[in-house]
């Protein structure tokens, strides 16, 4: 592209460009650079805005972004998002550039995650601290969800942000329990999360947790059920507890002892444990079932396993069959990345759970159209069976021929085989025990 | 003996025709649309006389639409199919490419994008407007843009 102007027409611009192609490339520039564009022309201002009323709902604010955003620059690039803006990330942003908005309202953000440094705070960087929750207050007087990652808040002011309902807390190493009392009790939250806390050793007592009736989620660490008092009944006897979730390294059965068999479970209000799902290593899974067959209401049931070494871990008919027995409610059962002994122990939940209406064994191995035919041979003897089993397996498992076939009689009545659902689901997080409770 | 390829004869607005091959003709948005209502089953073409045969493009300048051949032809030796992203970046390096080969200028530049919009080729409009972005992208001040887009200020009164 020629650079120098005395090889251009003078008449050459811009804005020679029509409105449709100015927006194309207005989209593809960062909402930063975006404002900028604004300074220049009415016209640009206009195409901006035009795509600012669809396009800026949800920004995500890093320092690169604004590096070169002097103080009134990025006031007034704030100012000029508000009208549009709901949900703002802020990516390891400086704290200062937060603190020039201390003047300002944006009262059209309901949701804020500020993301500090994780571990290694850079040099010289000004952190994240309690009043900086003041100003989030006055700033953003709307908020209903916050996460707040890397910061030096000990938890004294959040009580304060009164519309709270989804409060999650990574990695803030300086909570002070005493604190929680009035979280708890003041705010309506939904939704808490302070599994990634991070530091067994000062972490929080949330004893207090029964002060709020609203939760209907919780996201905690292992070490938050035991601290000095046991809070496991608490948590259980709270009346709108829809998900419990609890990162366990080490202590899976304990855990699992601690919720699946409570110890006053013939009492009142102890909630009905309708779905669990885990995904990590064990190294007792004979035990693991054991204890999963106390929930004997179980409905969904996922267990996705990880490769030790480059291989599955192991699951015989021996461990599979009780469980089997024990769980006449499920409905769902996902069974992946396992090495199985056979089809035997999958079989006995396709007999004996007379619910269940979908069976997944992606990346588990030995499975394949022995399994198939054998399943059919089950399913066809269950006359009360309204709706076909589906079986959701890879397709480099199965013999293409077994589902085109006839010979196999692989009908929608009985058995509907699905090879589209692959994807390993990366998003669960490993080490997590999640229990779903009946509403 | 093989059939003769099925071509269309296409006029720019300074008159020129060229013969478009049908392959490369149907990159284009505009020439689909026009195969589609004005002519029904393509014909091949009977000669250069055979109006009736030649599509018209009043906006397209002979200069802009070699460099949109130049695209297209490119385009269309593309074996296999890419990835999304891998077909961005084949995109952009063809624009860069078609632009260094014609030494091209701004006006060149923008003039390519809007024969690209009219003639609804969505790869080279896409590739042409990212390139715009990426020079906005590489100036490091407001005033850096106006200077090398030559964004006048409002108001002001052209000499």
């Amino acid at each position: 592209m020629a650079t120098k102007q005395e090889t251009e027409p003078r008449s050459t611009s811009l804005l020679q460009l029509n409105d449709d192609v100015l927006a194309l490339i207005v989209a593809q520039l960062n909402v930063y650079q975006q404002f900028e564009l604004t300074q220049l022309h009415s016209r640009l201002r206009s195409i901006v805005q035009s795509l600012w009323r669809t396009r800026v709902h949800s920004v995500v604010l890093q320092d690169e972004l604004l590096c070169r955003a002097s103080s009134r620059h990025f006031q007034a690039f704030m100012l000029a998002l508000a009208p549009h803006l709901e949900r703002l990330s802020c990516h390891r942003l400086d704290v200062r550039r937060l603190r020039m908005l201390s003047e300002h309202c944006l009262p059209g953000v309901s949701c804020l995650e500020w993301l500090g440094d994780d571990h290694e705070p850079r040099r010289g960087r000004v952190r994240f601290v309690d009043e900086d929750v003041r100003l989030l207050r006055r700033v953003f007087p709307s908020l209903r969800k916050l996460k707040l990652r890397g910061c030096q808040v000990t938890g004294k002011y959040l009580h304060e942000l009164e519309l709270l309902n989804e409060l999650c807390l990574d990695d803030c190493q300086y909570l002070e329990s005493q604190y929680f009392r009035d979280i708890f009790r003041q705010l309506k939250l939904r939704k808490f999360d302070i599994m990634e806390d991070c530091d067994e050793v000062n972490c929080c007592d949330l004893v207090d947790v029964q002060l709020c009736p609203t939760l209907e989620h919780i996201k905690i660490a292992d070490y938050h059920l035991c601290m000095e008092s046991d809070i496991t009944q608490q948590l259980l006897r709270l009346p709108r507890l829809h998900k419990l979730s609890i990162y366990s390294k080490n202590f899976v059965f304990d855990v699992l002892a601690r919720i699946a068999r409570p110890s006053n479970a013939a009492a009142g209000g102890i909630k009905q444990i309708e779905g669990f799902r885990f995904s990590g290593l064990l190294h007792d899974y004979e035990r693991f079932f054991r204890e999963l067959s106390n929930l004997r209401q179980l409905r969904r049931l996922e267990v996705h396993g990880q490769s030790e070494e480059g291989q599955l871990q192991c699951l015989s008919d021996q461990m599979l069959c009780p469980l089997a027995a024990q769980l006449p409610e499920l409905c769902e059962l996902h069974l992946c990345g396992y090495q199985l002994e056979s089809a035997a122990g999958l079989l006995q939940f396709v007999i004996n759970c007379r619910q269940l209406r979908i069976l997944d064994v992606t990346r588990s191995r030995c499975i394949g159209n022995a399994f198939i035919g054998r399943c059919l041979a089950v399913l066809s003897k269950q006359s009360w069976r309204t709706q076909p089993l589906e079986l959701w397996i890879r397709q480099s498992d199965i013999n293409p021929s077994c589902v085109q076939n006839p010979r196999y009689l692989v009908s929608d009545r009985s058995l509907r085989i699905d090879t589209k659902r692959m994807t390993p689901n990366i998003d669960y997080m490993s080490s997590v025990l999640k229990f779903s409770f009946v509403r | 003996m093989s059939q003769p390829s099925q071509a269309l004869q296409i006029r720019t607005s300074d008159g020129i025709v060229f013969d478009v091959c049908l392959e490369v003709a149907q990159q284009m948005g505009l020439t689909h649309s026009w195969l589609q209502s004005e002519r029904g089953d393509l014909k091949c073409s009977d000669g250069p006389d055979d109006d009736a045969n030649v599509m018209p493009l009043n906006r397209v300048r002979s200069d802009i639409f070699k460099l949109v051949l130049d695209w297209c032809q490119a385009v269309q030796t593309v074996d296999t199919p890419l990835e999304h992203k891998e077909m961005l970046q084949h995109q952009r390096s063809l624009f860069q490419r078609i632009l260094t080969e014609s030494n091209a200028t701004d006006s060149t530049i923008f003039e390519l994008i809007i024969a690209a919009d009219y003639l609804n080729i969505d790869g080279l409009l896409q590739a042409g407007t990212q390139h715009v972005a990426d020079v906005i992208n590489g100036c490091d001040s407001v005033e850096a843009i106006r200077e090398r887009f030559h964004i006048m200020y409002e108001g002001e009164i052209d000499e």
